[in-house]
């Protein structure tokens, strides 16, 4: 009888404990198959999690909207409606506290802070995963490639967006995705 | 085992106890060891269950960028629903508690991996502390259900690393640390109530007084500076010890008390800080945020209610539970003043000080004597680097203290070679 309940109760928890992951899943492979692809112009640095593992942090050029509005919080949930620029690189056209209501893309992200008319927000597609050896390669490559390119192409990160989801796809650092860019560095340097 | 057989039989060979008698406790400590073994196990079951899952996460941190992204995926889910699998079966095949604490943890730490993992797949954000939030929330059903001591322990430990990271290291205060601990109260008064002297308890006595001295800091923010932090820090100190003073604690033996002990410790660190000048001349009284005051507040009354409580009983209440409305009252004339606090807070010290070592020489207790006299030679110490008296003076006072722990530990092995049996009472 006991035993009974036990076992409902850990049907119950066992659901919800994949629900969760599987959930993260089919969020971002819908994102990734069915959403608009946006490429933002970046810098990449490399940081650590102590259970995800290495990352590269992405800081990107667009990331700030002019506004006269001034009472923006910290951490304030907002939506940023996306545009491209006429290089094709995505830009913000407008941040709003409600989901824009017309067909334009948007991410669903917070308020980072506000300063001289200038509201900062954090997109939330700040983590680039990479294998352990190759994130910090990626963040030295970079800026060597920063530094010392003839013809420079700006480093981007191609993003999926749908229905206020953000899915970061790859990398791109001198045309190429950042996984290749750092082997082609470690031939080059063999 | 040996050991208490030889006692047995030379207490029987002199005619102390009856043979019978001496079966009868031999009979008791067989009975009483028989666990013993099975604990062993449960522990290194335990131990090798949390290393597997902690390998298992840490194999997967490395990112596998060969895989694709389909494998990946799959691989991620894969140990979730194996230690699912593996859970389920000791539930319904009713498996032992060391079957079930290890599949427990097992199951505990896939659910972080996968989440970890799939994170990693899709570059999906978010911080550390949010992170730990989603793990806490869906670990946490499997403490009751499994009733796994050590599956509650990870909770409080993750719970505290959650409060530090989500408290010390972002701009928000971890109220759900709270949350986390309340929904393992019911578990702990289970097993205070069902197995009081088992080691489980003892650990639980420790961990959740640390856990809360270790996150109280992380919601001690927002525009007050850190002499308030103080005065909360010592609410929460003596609300501790108050705790430790329950019957139910005191009456056992201190090394399974830990509030007592953490409570004590954090006390007298804290008063010695306090004993120094600069303390009260640094001290900007602002306005403080009113969630803080309140939290004060609810420390404060808790503590004096379980002195009261405890006082009510047959111990009546000690000189370090009087610090819970001691402290508040030198702090509040230090708000006028910086010398007479001053002034209070060492003599405060001073008397505890005496105090233990009296009651460690009455009882014949050494642990208590000792605490007395390192209070006193640490107040000394601290005196030693801001008062500007002569070398000869401190020095002299050195000596004396020095004197005083050779005298002091010298009666006491004399008083107890005179009265052994009086000496083996004490514990506290």
């Amino acid at each position: 009888m006991k035993t009974k309940y036990l076992i409902i109760a850990f049907v119950i928890t066992a659901l919800l404990q994949a629900a969760v992951p599987l959930k993260m899943i089919y969020d971002s492979e819908m994102t990734e198959k069915h959403g608009t692809e946006y490429r933002f112009r970046t810098t990449p640095i490399d940081p650590t999690d102590p259970f995800r593992g290495k990352y590269i942090t992405l800081d990107f050029e667009a990331e700030a909207v002019t506004t006269q509005d001034t009472t923006w919080v910290r951490n304030e949930k907002v939506y940023a409606s996306l545009g491209k620029d006429s290089l094709g690189f995505a830009t913000i056209t407008n941040v709003s506290r409600e989901k824009p209501s017309d067909k334009t893309d948007y991410v669903a992200t917070k308020v980072g802070y506000y300063y001289g008319r200038d509201l900062h927000i954090d997109l939330p597609f700040e983590r680039f995963y990479m294998e352990e050896s190759k994130a910090y390669e990626a963040e030295t490559a970079y800026r060597e490639y920063n530094l010392a390119a003839v013809k420079f192409m700006p480093a981007y990160a191609i993003v999926a967006v749908k229905d206020g989801n953000a899915v970061l796809k790859n990398v791109i650092i001198d045309g190429i995705p950042m996984k290749e860019y750092v082997l082609k560095q470690r031939e080059k340097s063999k | 085992m040996g050991s208490i057989q030889k006692e047995l039989s030379e207490l029987v060979a002199n005619n102390v106890i009856t043979v019978t008698t001496a079966k009868d406790i031999e009979n008791y400590y067989a009975l009483k060891k028989e666990p013993q073994g099975n604990a062993l196990l449960t522990i290194f079951g335990s131990l090798g269950a949390i290393l597997v899952g902690l390998g298992i996460i840490l194999i997967f941190a490395h990112n596998w960028d060969t895989f694709s992204q389909t494998t990946k995926t799959l691989l991620a889910l894969l140990p979730l629903f194996v230690f699912q699998g593996l859970t389920a079966y000791c539930i319904v095949k009713e498996k032992s508690s060391l079957w079930k604490d290890a599949s427990g943890i097992l199951l505990f730490f896939a659910i972080g991996s996968s989440m970890a993992l799939v994170a990693q797949i899709y570059n999906i954000p978010g911080d550390v502390s949010s992170f730990l939030f989603s793990w806490i929330i869906l670990g946490m059903p499997l403490v009751y259900i499994l009733r796994s001591n050590t599956l509650a322990f990870l909770q409080i430990i993750f719970a505290t690393y959650y409060a530090v990271e989500a408290g010390y290291f972002n701009p928000e205060r971890p109220w759900p640390y709270l949350f986390f601990i309340a929904a393992l109260l019911p578990f702990y008064v289970k097993q205070i109530k069902t197995t009081p002297e088992s080691n489980g308890v003892s650990i639980f006595n420790w961990l959740l007084p640390l856990s809360g001295i270790i996150s109280l800091g992380a919601f001690l923010k927002g525009g007050n500076e850190w002499s308030l932090s103080i005065l909360i820090y010592i609410a929460f100190a003596c609300l501790l010890y108050n705790i430790g003073m329950l019957p139910y604690f005191r009456d056992r033996k201190t090394r399974r008390n830990g509030y007592l002990c953490l409570g004590l410790v954090t006390i007298v660190t804290l008063l010695l800080t306090t004993s120094f000048r600069w303390f009260w001349e640094e001290i900007v009284y602002r306005e403080s945020p009113a969630p803080v005051l309140v939290g004060w507040g609810v420390l404060i009354a808790l503590g004096l209610g379980i002195a009261y409580y405890t006082k009510r009983g047959k111990y009546g209440i000690n000189p370090f539970q009087a610090v819970t409305f001691i402290f508040p009252v030198i702090f509040f004339v230090g708000m006028a003043d910086t010398f007479i606090p001053v002034i209070l807070i060492n003599v405060l010290i001073l008397a505890l000080g005496v105090g233990c070592i009296k009651q460690g020489i009455n009882k014949v207790d050494f642990k208590v004597l000792n605490f007395g006299m390192v209070m006193i030679s640490t107040l000394i110490i601290c005196r030693f680097f801001d008062t500007s008296g002569s070398f000869v003076i401190k020095g002299l006072l050195f000596v004396a203290v020095g004197v005083g722990f050779f005298a002091t530990n010298y009666i006491l092995i004399k008083k107890k070679k005179n009265n052994p049996v009086n000496s083996a009472t004490h514990e506290n």
